[in-house]
C-alpha cells in the first residue's frame, strides 16, 4: 500500500478546442484594442476570466486529491493487471472527470467524486518483465471545467513491485511433457472422488448427491462419504538459474497449474531444493517469488 | 448516436441569448432572424425535423453571396447576418457532438457582433446570462467529449448545471477586474466605419422658419451635462449654432461661430469660466456642444494626445458613438463686434409688420437692454408657448393673430424687433434642458429641449435673450424611476463605454493615495477596519460551521447525558457505543434512555417528546 499527499510537478497542456479558444481571445483582443471598443473589452476580460479561472478550478481539483494507492498480492508481467485506487475528496465541491494514469494506456477515469467523498477504482497496469519493477510516478489529471486544456500532476511515488514472471494457460490435453510421477501409492490428506474410504464427514451443499451415507442419520443431519485423492502428486520443479525467460514462465505456469488442482509442489534450482514441496496459495507465492527473481542479484 | 433533447436545450442557450441581444441592436431585420431561429428549435426540439447536410451547405452558400452583396447597409452588419444565418443552418442539420461544439463557437461570433453594435447597458444583462449560459453548455461539451457520448445522466446535469451557474457568475465578477487592469492602446491601427447613421441630430447650416413638417418631441437623450462646479440656475442653454443673417424666412449660419471653433487652452483658467463633463450619445454630427459661451474643449480621448487646442470635425471625427469631453464655458464673455455681417438688416416684408408691433405696444426704450427686456416682457405676458403646426403659408400672420407659437416664432420676431430698434442681433439654435437627474447631479438634454433664442450685442458682449414663455414639463409617476435609469445609462456610458486608459491611472491614483493616507492619518480606522473585518471572517467561518455541521436534534440530548455521566466520574471513550455506555452505568433508566436515542438517532421515525421524557427521568434518577 502506498500513500502520497503532495504532487510533485503541475503543468498544463492545451487540447485542440483550447488552441481555438486562445486564438479567438487574441483575436478579440486585437479587435478591442484596435477599435477603442469597451463592450469587446468587456468580453475579451470575460474571456480571459474564464480561462483564469478554469485553471485555477482545474489547480484545485488537483490538490484537494488524497490519493491511495494499493497494489494486489500478485502481480503478473506481461498480464494487465489492477492497481486499487482511493481518491478522497477533500474539497466541499463535486470533483469532476479526474483521471489517474501511469501512462496514456494505462489510466483510470472518476466522473464524478461527491464533495468529502470516497471513490475507489481499478488502474490497469502492464508490466514487461519481472522481477522488481518500480512505478516511478503516477499522473492525476483532469480536462475539467472546460476541455481547453489538460492539467496534471505528477506524483512522484517510487513504488517497488515484485512482478512475477507471465503465466501461460495450460490445457491438460495438450501436456506433453509430464513431470515426473513419484507420488503414485503416497499417502495423500486430501479428498478425492474416487479414492479409499477414508471416513465421513457433514454433508455440504456443494457434495454430490450419491456421496450421501445413508445409514447414519443422526440428528436430522446427513453425512457424506470422504475417499482418498488418488491423483494428488507430490512433484519437484527444477529449473537452472540460468534458465530463458521462456522456461522460467514454463516453469511458472506449470507450478501454478499443479497448485491450483491440489497438488503439492516444490521448487529445485541447479538441484538444491530451495523451496520444499507444499500446496496452497502461500506456497504458490513463494514459488513465484523465487521464479521472479531468478537470475537477478537480490 | 442520438443527442439527447436536454443537451440540445443547454448548448441552444448561449446561442439564444446571444443572438436576442444581437437582434436588439439590429432590429427589424435582427428580429426576423430571431423569429427563423426560434422556428429552427421548434422544429429540432418538437418535430426532429432535418434537412440534409449538402442541402444545407449549398443553401448557406448561396446566402453568404447573396448577403455579401446586398452588403446591407454596412459590411459589418452583413457579416453579422451572415453569421446569424450560419446559426440558424447548424440547428436545421442533423447533429452529432462536433455540432454541438460550433453551435457554442458560433453563439461566441454572434455575441461578439452584439458588443460591436450594442450602446445600452442592456448589454451587461446579456453578458452575464452568456457567461452562464455558454458555461453550462462548455462544462456538459466537456464531459460529452470526454466520454465521447451525447447522453447523460440526470444527476450529472443537474450537478455540472449547478457547477455551471457558480463557475458563470464567478467569471463574471473576475470580468470587472480584468475590464480595469486591461491594457489600452491609443492608437487605433485599422479604422472601421462599422456605424451607420441611423439617425441625425443637430442643426443645419439653414433654419427655415414656418416651414416645419413635424414637431420633434422625441425623448431620445442626446446628452448629459455635469457641472463640475456649483451651478445655482436650475436650466442650461446648450449652445449649437448661430445663425446672422435673415433672407427668404430662412436664417443662415454663421460659418465662423459654430461647429469648427478655435479653442484657446489657456482659456480653462480664466475667472468667471465654468466646467462642465458632457457625454454625449452617438448623434452622427461634427459638433461638440457645450453650454453657454464655450471656450475650450478637452477632448483628451487619448493620454498622448495633449491638446485638442482647434477642435475640427472632419467626418472621421463625425461622433459616431457615445463620447466624453471636459467643455469651459463663460456666462457671458466680452467679444469683438464681427466684422462684415449685416445685424441690422430686415426683411422689407416684416418691417411695416415689425414696425406697428413696435409702435403700438411702445417698445421703446432709453438703451438696448431696456428695450430687450420690454420685447421680452411684452410675449411673456401676451402670448403662449405651443407646439402646434400652421398650414398657414405666412408664420406672422399667424403668430400674431394665435398668439401662440414655438420657439423660433419668437426668436426671429424679437431678433427682428431689436434690428429696427437699431440694436445688433441674432438667433441662437441649440437646447434649453431643465431636467435634473438628482441621483447624478447632471442635466439631460433631450431631442425635444431643441430651443432658440436671440443674443443682441451690447457693451462689447453678446447677450443672450429668451423671449419664448416657459413651458410646464409634464410630470408622471415613472418619473423618479426613469431618472434612475437614466442614470444607470449615464453611469455605463461614464465608467464601462468610455473607460480610458486616464481612467485607469485615475482609479490607481485614487487607491494609492487612500493607502497612503491611510497609514498616515487613519491608523485608528485602519486597525479598527482590520478588527472588524477579522470578527466578520471569525462570524462567518463559526456561522458556515454551524451550517455545515448541523447535528440532529437527538444529539443534544445525547451530548447533555454525556456531560452528566462524566461529572459524575464514568470514564467515557469517544470509541464508545450505547450499548458499552448501557453496560457501564448499569441503571434501567440509562439503558431507557440510550435504546430511545438509538432508535431516534438511526431510524426514520424519531419521537423526540418520549426521548426528553426518557432523558429527564435518566437525570432524576441519577441526581
Amino acid at each position: 500500500m502506498f500513500r502520497k499527499h503532495r504532487p510533485f510537478v503541475s503543468y498544463v497542456k492545451l487540447k485542440k478546442w483550447g488552441r481555438y479558444y486562445a486564438a479567438l481571445t487574441l483575436l478579440l483582443g486585437f479587435a478591442a484594442v484596435n477599435s477603442g471598443n469597451n463592450l469587446l473589452y468587456f468580453f475579451l476580460a470575460a474571456l480571459l476570466s474564464i480561462m483564469a479561472l478554469s485553471g485555477f478550478i482545474s489547480y484545485l481539483s488537483l490538490k484537494s486529491i488524497y490519493l491511495t494507492i494499493i497494489a494486489p498480492e500478485e502481480l503478473y508481467a506481461k498480464t494487465i493487471n489492477y492497481l486499487k485506487v482511493r481518491v478522497k475528496n477533500r474539497s466541499p465541491l463535486p470533483l469532476f472527470l479526474i483521471y489517474v494514469k501511469k501512462s496514456d494506456r494505462e489510466k483510470l477515469v472518476f466522473e464524478v467524486i461527491p464533495p468529502s467523498g470516497l471513490k475507489e477504482g481499478f488502474l490497469p497496469c502492464y508490466f514487461e518483465k519481472r522481477g522488481y519493477n518500480v512505478v516511478e510516478s503516477i499522473f492525476v489529471g483532469t480536462t475539467f471545467p472546460l476541455s481547453f486544456t489538460i492539467r496534471e500532476m505528477f506524483y512522484p511515488v517510487n513504488l517497488k513491485l515484485l512482478v512475477f514472471p507471465h503465466i501461460y494457460k495450460i490445457r491438460k490435453d495438450i501436456m506433453i511433457e509430464s513431470p515426473e510421477n513419484t507420488g503414485w501409492g503416497a499417502e495423500s490428506s486430501k479428498e478425492g472422488a474416487i479414492g479409499d474410504f477414508i471416513g465421513l464427514r457433514e454433508y455440504t451443499f456443494q457434495d454430490k448427491v450419491s456421496r450421501i451415507h445413508w445409514k447414519k442419520i443422526k440428528d436430522e443431519k446427513l453425512y457424506a462419504k470422504k475417499f482418498q485423492d488418488e491423483n494428488f502428486q507430490v512433484l519437484n520443479i527444477e529449473i537452472t538459474s540460468t534458465a530463458s525467460e521462456d522456461e522460467i514462465e514454463r516453469v511458472a505456469s506449470l507450478a501454478v497449474y499443479y497448485l491450483e488442482q491440489g497438488h503439492s509442489v516444490g521448487l529445485k534450482i541447479d538441484g538444491k531444493a530451495t523451496i520444499s514441496p507444499d500446496s496452497g496459495i502461500k506456497q504458490k507465492i513463494k514459488i513465484l517469488e523465487e521464479l521472479a527473481l531468478l537470475g537477478y542479484e537480490s | 448516436m442520438k443527442v439527447d433533447k436536454r443537451i440540445k436545450i443547454v448548448v441552444y442557450l448561449p446561442l439564444t441569448v446571444a443572438m436576442v441581444s444581437l437582434a436588439h441592436t439590429l432590429a427589424p431585420v435582427g428580429l426576423f432572424f430571431l423569429a427563423l431561429l426560434f422556428i429552427s428549435f421548434y422544429l429540432d426540439l418538437t418535430k426532429e425535423f432535418y434537412f440534409s447536410g449538402k442541402i444545407l451547405t449549398v443553401f448557406g452558400v448561396f446566402l453568404t453571396l447573396f448577403l455579401f452583396i446586398l452588403a446591407l447597409r454596412t459590411p459589418f452588419e452583413a457579416i453579422a447576418y451572415w453569421i446569424m444565418s450560419l446559426s440558424i443552418i447548424k440547428i436545421l442539420g442533423k447533429k452529432t457532438l462536433r455540432d454541438l461544439k460550433q453551435i457554442v463557437a458560433l453563439s461566441f461570433f454572434n455575441f461578439v457582433d452584439s458588443a460591436i453594435f450594442h450602446y445600452s447597458f442592456v448589454f451587461l444583462l446579456y453578458l452575464v446570462l452568456y457567461i452562464v449560459s455558454a458555461s453550462i453548455a462548455l462544462l456538459i461539451i466537456t464531459y460529452l467529449d470526454d466520454r465521447r457520448e451525447t447522453n447523460l445522466g440526470e444527476d450529472l446535469l443537474k450537478a455540472l448545471r449547478n457547477f455551471g451557474i457558480g463557475f458563470g457568475f464567478v467569471t463574471v465578477f473576475m470580468s470587472l477586474f480584468f475590464f480595469i487592469i486591461l491594457p489600452r492602446s491609443p492608437y487605433v491601427l485599422i479604422r472601421a466605419q462599422i456605424y451607420s447613421p441611423t439617425r441625425r441630430e443637430g442643426f443645419g447650416n439653414e433654419l427655415q422658419i414656418g416651414k416645419v413638417e413635424y414637431m420633434n418631441t422625441r425623448d431620445q437623450v442626446l446628452m448629459r451635462i455635469k457641472p463640475l462646479m456649483k451651478r445655482h440656475e436650475n436650466f442650461l442653454y446648450v449652445r449649437g449654432n448661430v445663425y446672422n443673417v435673415y433672407k427668404n424666412e430662412t436664417w443662415i449660419r454663421d460659418p465662423e461661430n459654430t461647429t469648427e471653433w478655435n479653442y484657446k487652452s489657456d482659456s480653462k483658467h480664466k475667472r468667471g469660466v465654468r466646467s462642465f463633463l458632457i457625454t454625449v450619445e452617438p448623434m452622427y454630427t461634427k459638433a461638440l456642444y457645450a453650454p453657454d459661451f464655450p471656450e475650450s474643449i478637452d477632448f483628451r480621448r487619448f493620454l498622448f494626445n495633449k491638446s485638442w487646442g482647434k477642435v475640427f470635425l472632419t467626418k472621421e471625427h463625425e461622433i459616431t458613438r457615445k463620447v466624453n469631453y471636459k467643455a469651459f464655458s463663460s456666462s457671458i464673455p466680452d467679444s469683438e463686434f464681427p466684422k462684415g455681417v449685416d445685424f441690422l438688416s430686415v426683411p422689407e416684408t416684416y418691417i411695416a409688420i415689425v414696425d406697428s408691433l413696435i409702435k403700438v405696444n411702445n417698445l421703446y426704450g432709453a438703451n438696448p437692454g431696456e428695450i430687450a427686456q420690454k420685447v421680452k416682457d411684452y410675449f411673456l405676458k401676451n402670448y403662449r408657448y405651443s407646439l402646434e403646426i400652421t398650414t398657414d403659408t405666412n408664420w406672422v400672420h399667424y403668430f400674431l393673430k394665435t398668439r401662440k407659437g414655438h420657439c423660433e416664432y419668437f426668436a426671429t420676431l424679437t431678433a427682428l424687433i431689436l434690428r429696427r430698434a437699431g440694436i445688433p442681433s441674432r438667433i441662437v439654435a441649440g437646447y434649453l434642458t431643465k431636467e435634473w437627474n438628482s441621483f447624478g447631479n447632471y442635466f439631460v438634454v433631450r431631442t425635444r429641449h431643441a430651443h432658440t433664442w436671440v443674443e443682441y450685442f451690447h457693451t462689447n458682449r453678446w447677450i443672450p435673450l429668451d423671449p419664448t414663455p416657459p413651458y410646464q414639463e409634464e410630470k408622471t409617476v415613472l418619473n423618479k424611476l426613469n431618472e434612475y435609469i437614466d442614470y444607470l445609462s449615464y453611469i455605463w456610458t461614464t465608467q464601462v463605454l468610455e473607460f480610458s486608459f486616464t481612467n485607469q491611472i485615475r482609479i490607481f491614483n485614487t487607491l494609492q493615495y487612500f493607502i497612503k493616507n491611510l497609514f498616515k492619518k487613519n491608523l485608528l480606522t485602519l486597525l479598527g477596519g482590520a478588527a472588524l473585518l477579522l470578527i466578520i471572517t471569525f462570524g462567518t467561518v463559526l456561522l458556515l460551521k454551524q451550517v455545515r455541521y448541523k447535528t440532529h436534534p437527538a444529539t443534544q440530548y445525547y451530548k447533555k447525558f454525556e456531560k452528566i455521566l462524566k461529572r459524575r466520574g464514568y470514564n467515557l471513550t469517544p470509541s464508545m457505543t450505547a450499548k458499552e455506555i448501557a453496560d457501564l452505568v448499569k441503571t434501567p433508566e440509562a439503558t431507557d434512555f440510550l435504546e430511545e436515542y438509538t432508535k431516534c438517532r438511526f431510524s426514520t421515525n424519531c419521537d423526540l417528546e418520549e426521548l426528553k421524557r426518557k432523558f429527564e427521568n435518566f437525570r432524576r434518577s441519577i441526581s
